[in-house]
């Protein structure tokens, strides 16, 4: 069972956190809740929700862990915004614990696409209310001081790099290359073909190779 | 658009704004899809099986690695660490505590809900089998068909 417990402090604001920092997410869950094979999450899952749905919210906690860091990380490099990326996480959340009794198959594919959703949504809606890209819209929480120079600009320029692409593209992109996902798990959780995903993320290296290579190639 | 042509754009001067929450704004027309060409020489097939994880990385004569496969190594060092994030702690204490009071709704599986048989009507006492029905109807055939002969 899950207990969730507030953290003392309120942690400091930076994407990549600060030495010291213990990120670790404050739920206490057993081990046996976080088996490695797939089908046996799968199974622990469906035994999850059903104690949510006989009322036990709490249990909720538990899938909120298991699922917030790939999903926050999803959001995080799809939006640029540390501050963005906690808005979608929560609320996705928030919508998928209203809708938990209706979960077909994996939960885990099911939320990351609510957070998928909304992270389109907020570009579209980003998009039509700005129409230049400034320089001072690059996330502030991105810089750390003590890190390599070089890295640092590198990411810099990667961010501003993948806001270039569209929204399919850097999709594709991040699944593959920032959360290590195969091709054949991203059709699975996108309702795609590996073929269509490949295609999708050859062109954006393309276009990202395109947008650096000039400066670092 | 190259990165040396972005950092030259009109507005990178403008005094800093004061950030409440750090919103960055993508470009107005980002690339399409199709607009972005997919090169079909050799080296680009390389390059892309190697990033696929199924070949080896492409080098030059000399046994470096090739300037595209080097500055993929390099994302690839910046794509390892953005793997390593982790969501602020204080966010899955957020999601606890705005969770609504209200039971999620249990949605009825559509393979276990019962079927709905229609009301029994007590318009009459009369109940008909198909027999009977059958052989009513052909009555009224055959006396149709003899009275149609009759006023013939």
């Amino acid at each position: 069972m899950g207990t969730l417990t507030l953290p003392e402090t309120a942690p400091t604001r930076t994407l990549w956190g600060e030495a010291g920092t213990d990120y670790r997410p404050r739920v206490q869950i057993t081990p046996q809740a976080v088996p490695a094979d797939v089908a046996e999450q799968a199974d622990a899952d469906a035994r999850t929700i059903a104690r949510v749905l006989a009322g036990d919210s709490e249990a909720f906690a538990i899938l909120v862990t298991r699922y917030s860091d790939p999903v926050y990380r999803h959001a995080l490099n799809m939006t640029g915004s540390a501050d963005v990326a906690e808005d979608i996480v929560q609320q996705s959340f928030i919508k998928a614990y209203e809708h938990l009794g209706e979960v077909r198959g994996r939960f885990d594919a099911w939320v990351f696409r609510i957070v998928a959703n909304g992270c389109k949504d907020w570009l579209k809606n980003i998009r039509r209310t700005h129409t230049s890209y400034e320089e001072d819209d690059q996330p502030s929480h991105l810089a750390t001081p003590d890190e390599d120079l070089d890295r640092s600009e590198l990411r810099v320029d990667l961010d501003r790099a993948l806001a270039q692409l569209s929204d399919s593209l850097r999709e594709a992109f991040i699944m593959k290359h920032v959360e290590g996902r195969s091709y054949e798990e991203m059709a699975e959780m996108l309702g795609s073909t590996v073929g269509a995903l490949k295609m999708r993320v050859h062109r954006a290296r393309e276009a990202l190779q395109a947008i650096l290579e000039e400066k670092y190639a | 658009m190259t990165m040396s042509d972005r950092t030259t754009q009109p507005g990178d001067d403008l005094p800093i704004r004061p950030r409440g929450r750090d919103v960055p704004v993508p470009p107005a027309a980002p690339l399409a899809d199709r607009e972005v060409p997919l090169r079909s020489d050799g080296a680009s097939a390389e390059l892309h099986a190697w990033l696929d994880g199924e070949g080896a990385a492409p080098r030059q004569a000399d046994g470096h690695l090739t300037p595209e496969a080097e500055l993929w190594s390099r994302i690839a060092t910046e794509t390892k660490v953005r793997r390593e994030v982790r969501t602020p702690p204080h966010v899955a204490a957020q999601i606890m505590a705005a969770l609504p009071t209200a039971r999620p709704a249990k949605a009825e599986p559509v393979v276990e809900r019962p079927l709905a048989a229609p009301a029994p009507t007590e318009t009459s006492g009369l109940h008909l089998s198909y027999v009977a029905a059958a052989v009513a109807g052909a009555t009224l055939v055959a006396a149709g068909v003899l009275l149609g002969r009759l006023l013939g």
